[in-house]
Formats: structure tokens, C-alpha cells, sequence
């Protein structure tokens, strides 16, 4: 089923000779040097299904990600820094915060805030979970708990938001193929969003192949607007309201040309379009390794119904 | 002739107090408007009143408890349910209330508890701060909650003089005393921060 195009991925697809930085060097604030884990035998699964907006029955040009053009900066992918860069064996380093940015960005926004009420800010969920944060809350108000009902509370939120992540709810998708190591590092960097003390120096560094980040910008990312099957690029060219199947791509575009259009928004070749970059926003938070992964793993797990 | 008159025009009066009825009004000074005063009949000596048998509901929706300030009879239950898309969690830091905390919990569920104390509660989410109700738990059945142009209506209170209270959740309480006979009073406040 796979066309030349895929081929030529599988065989000379190489994420080394890509660039993977594209943004200017930003300095980090102080922290300790992160711990670093290998995360070892983790299965990859096919990503499947309708999209995240299909399920909900709203329209991508209704929706957030059809109303943001530009979804923000690049990362920083400098030694040294706590962001996701190839290693020469192939592998990549990755940190909660590119965990954030692979599953979580696109609809909570860097900052955590969402697009309420459409999406929550994930913030006062988070605070709830620090024992620290409820005394401050509780302080401000001029209230006072003891300390077996905030630690009552705080593992209450604990649960709760581990739940959410585990299951989803009614408008947020189930981010089931996060393993424990990725929740943990996950959770660790929602503490640094969410200010609470003593964040930082919990950070972790995680090594994963690179089908794994593919499957994260996938499964966190594309699949919110595009099926994981269905018609591909020529029927989304004619009419203006589809959006090509993730099986699509590797059939009808090079990975080259993925790279560009998901990072730089490549217009398409239509008379119709409405902006420079066709109806797709630009995800210049990825980067072109990530993005390289994505193709490279649509390749060797082709998309399911 | 004459009588069936009069009984007519007594009912065709518009705002014409009717029996056992304390009306009125609270202006809220520096507020926006004069909503969320609860208006109510302090203790009356020697006289108690049988819990209500049915529940109340708090509905947490759209991430406001409603109503954001009910009033309760002393040994009132509350169901408070979850109607948001999401986890809500409902406790009170008020020692009157036995400092409750009753968990988070998904939408269409509710949890209850019962106010055994006259007390001023404040509930919170602890998920959503920004979230604040009050349950006003009172002495006697006679009360009401002002709308926001501060009208309050309260039902059904025999002929009597009593302490007619007012509280706010963000302004001082006031009081003053008032008298139904015939059936009727009036009684204003003006309450300020």
C-alpha cells in the first residue's frame, strides 16, 4: 500500500543529517543537572481511528487549533539545555517539558492556561496537588487547614489528575501510551508550569528511541485534526473542508516535504487557499528531527481505522 | 357585593404584602449590585424546628457553585453535584462546618453532608480556585436571598416580633428588630463592607 515515497523514507531517511535546532539560544533558569533514563522496551503501537475533533463533532475551523495560526517558538536544542535533541546513537533526550510540548501543547498553550471554556488551563489543577500551594491558597484567604486535611487534599488532586491523564474526559483525549517514566517527567515539568516550589530540582531527562517521539507528536499532536486512515492529500486539495489521513502522508509526500510544511507552512498549490500556509497552523515548537520522527513512524506502523 | 369588591381589588393591588410575609430590600454599598444577602429570622427563644426531610442541591456547572449563596435550615443536607466535564472537588476550611472535605468527583456524581451547626460556610474546589460558594446553615426556616436589586421576600412567618438578620459573604452582617402583625412588615438595610 505504501508508495515510493515511504520507501524512500525507510531507506534514506537519515534524523542525523537534520537540523536540529531551528530558534535562537535561550538560557534555562538555574536548576541541577537532571537525572537522566533510558526508557527501555516500551511498545510503539499504531496510532488509530477518528480524530480527537471528529469524536467531538467540532469543526477544525470551529476549534482551537483551526483558530491559531502559529503555534510558537521552537524549542531550544542545544547541549546542555533540557530539550528533546537526537543523540548519535539515534535515540532521543527528551524532558517533561517536550513531553508537555509533543502531547499537551497544542490545546493548553505553553503557558498551561487552555483556551477556557473551549479547553481548561491545567494550573489550578496542578497547584491542587502541592501541599505547599493549598497553604498559600488558604492563607490568602485567610483560612487555616491542618495538616492531615491539605495532605488529604493534595493526594486527592494527585489521583485525580493522574486519573485525567490516564482516561481523558469529555472533551480531552486518554493519553494511554505515556509509560510511567514519561507521567513522572510529565508531571514533574506541570509542577514548574504551575510555579510550585521546589519543581526544578525534580526535573528528569528521558533517552527513547526515535519511533517513540514519533508516536508522541503523533498520537499528541496530528492525530487531534487528521484520521489515522482515510482519503489523502488529493482529495483534501479538492475539497477544502478535509484534511488528509495521517496513512496519507507517507504516500504522498517526502518527508522533506512533511518537515516543511508541518514547521514552515508550505501553501498549497490551490487557487482556493485563504492564507499563505493553507488552513494548517505552523508548528514551528517542532522540530525538524521530531518532525522527521513522526513521518518515520507513520512508515513503520502504518495508521489504523 | 361590596365585600367581593374589596377582595377584589386587595388581589388586583400589585405588591401587596400578603400574609406572613416580611418584604423588603438590602442596598449593598460598593458592590455592583445587591444580590446574594441572605435575609433571615435570628433564633427564636424556646422554639425549634424539625430538620427539612428532603435535600438541597449546590450544582457545581461551568465552574460556579449554584446558587453561589444558599440558605439552609441547621441539620439541612446538601447534595452537591457535578455537572462540569471534569473533576470538581467541594470542601470548607470553617471549623463550624467540621472543615468537610468531600473528594473529587467526575460529572453526573454528587456527595452530600449535613450542616449541624448554625455556621457561615464557604465551600471550595480545591481543583479550581477560583470557585467559591457559600451555605448560610440558620437558626429558623424564615429566609430569603436577595436578587440584584436587593428585593427579598420571606414566607409564611406567624405574628411575632423577632430579629430580622442580614448577611453578606462579603460585607458586615447588620440586624434590626421587626414586628409581623397582620400578617405583614417591611424592613430595609443598608449594609457596607
Amino acid at each position: 500500500m505504501l508508495g515510493t515515497r515511504a520507501g524512500a523514507c525507510l531507506i534514506g531517511l537519515s534524523l542525523g543529517s537534520l537540523p536540529l535546532s531551528a530558534g535562537p539560544a535561550r538560557s534555562l533558569p538555574d536548576r541541577k543537572e537532571a537525572a537522566v533514563r533510558v526508557v527501555s522496551g516500551t511498545r510503539v503501537t499504531a496510532v488509530e481511528g477518528e480524530s480527537w475533533l471528529r469524536h467531538l463533532g467540532v469543526p477544525f475551523i470551529g476549534s482551537n487549533m483551526g483558530r491559531v495560526a502559529n503555534w510558537g517558538e521552537p524549542p531550544p536544542s542545544y547541549p546542555g539545555q533540557l530539550s528533546s535533541g537526537e543523540r548519535p546513537d539515534g535515540d532521543f533526550q527528551l524532558s517533561g517539558a517536550d513531553l508537555y510540548r509533543l502531547n499537551c501543547r497544542s490545546c493548553h498553550k505553553a503557558d498551561g492556561s487552555g483556551v477556557p471554556p473551549e479547553i481548561n488551563s491545567i494550573i489550578g489543577p496542578v497547584q491542587a496537588t502541592s501541599a505547599a500551594m493549598i497553604r498559600a491558597q488558604m492563607k490568602q484567604r485567610g483560612a487555616e487547614l491542618d495538616a492531615k486535611t491539605v495532605n488529604q487534599l493534595a493526594s486527592q488532586a494527585q489521583a485525580s489528575l493522574r486519573m485525567r491523564l490516564q482516561n481523558g474526559g469529555e472533551r480531552m483525549p486518554p493519553f494511554r501510551h505515556l509509560v510511567p517514566e514519561e507521567v513522572e517527567a510529565l508531571l514533574a515539568y506541570l509542577d514548574e508550569l504551575a510555579g510550585i516550589p521546589g519543581a526544578e530540582q525534580k526535573q528528569v531527562l528521558l533517552v527513547e528511541p526515535a519511533s517513540r517521539i514519533g508516536e508522541h507528536v503523533v498520537k499528541g499532536t496530528c492525530h487531534i485534526c487528521h484520521e489515522a486512515s482515510g482519503p489523502g492529500l488529493a482529495v483534501s486539495i479538492a475539497t477544502s473542508q478535509s484534511i488528509p489521513s495521517l496513512a496519507s502522508l507517507p504516500v504522498d509526500r517526502f518527508p522533506y516535504e512533511v518537515i516543511r510544511k508541518v514547521r514552515e507552512g508550505v501553501s498549497r498549490p490551490t487557487p482556493m487557499m485563504t492564507s499563505s500556509h493553507g488552513q494548517m497552523p505552523i508548528f514551528s515548537i517542532l522540530t525538524p528531527g521530531e518532525v522527521g520522527a513522526a513521518y518515520s513512524y507513520l512508515v513503520r506502523y502504518p495508521p489504523r481505522p | 357585593m361590596k365585600r367581593i369588591l374589596i377582595v377584589g381589588l386587595f388581589v388586583l393591588i400589585p405588591g401587596a404584602l400578603r400574609a406572613g410575609e416580611i418584604r423588603g430590600k438590602v442596598a449593598c454599598e460598593g458592590l455592583s449590585d445587591n444580590a446574594n444577602a441572605v435575609v433571615y429570622v435570628g433564633k427564636v427563644a424556646g422554639k425549634t424546628f424539625a430538620p427539612p426531610a428532603g435535600h438541597v442541591t449546590v450544582d457545581q456547572a461551568n465552574r460556579v457553585f449554584q446558587p453561589h449563596v444558599l440558605p439552609v435550615l441547621v441539620g439541612a443536607t446538601v447534595d452537591f453535584l457535578n455537572s462540569d466535564p471534569y473533576g470538581h472537588n467541594v470542601f470548607t476550611p470553617d471549623a463550624c462546618a467540621d472543615k468537610f472535605n468531600l473528594g473529587t468527583f467526575p460529572k453526573g456524581e454528587k456527595k452530600s453532608h449535613t450542616f449541624r451547626k448554625e455556621c457561615f460556610v464557604t465551600l471550595l474546589c480545591i481543583v479550581h480556585p477560583e470557585m467559591e460558594g457559600f451555605v448560610a446553615v440558620l437558626p429558623t426556616p424564615y429566609f430569603a436571598v436577595t436578587g440584584p436589586d436587593g428585593s427579598y421576600d420571606i414566607h409564611d412567618v406567624p405574628d411575632g416580633s423577632y430579629t430580622l438578620k442580614v448577611w453578606h459573604p462579603k460585607l458586615k452582617a447588620s440586624e434590626k428588630p421587626v414586628t409581623v402583625q397582620g400578617g405583614a412588615a417591611q424592613a430595609d438595610f443598608r449594609i457596607s463592607r
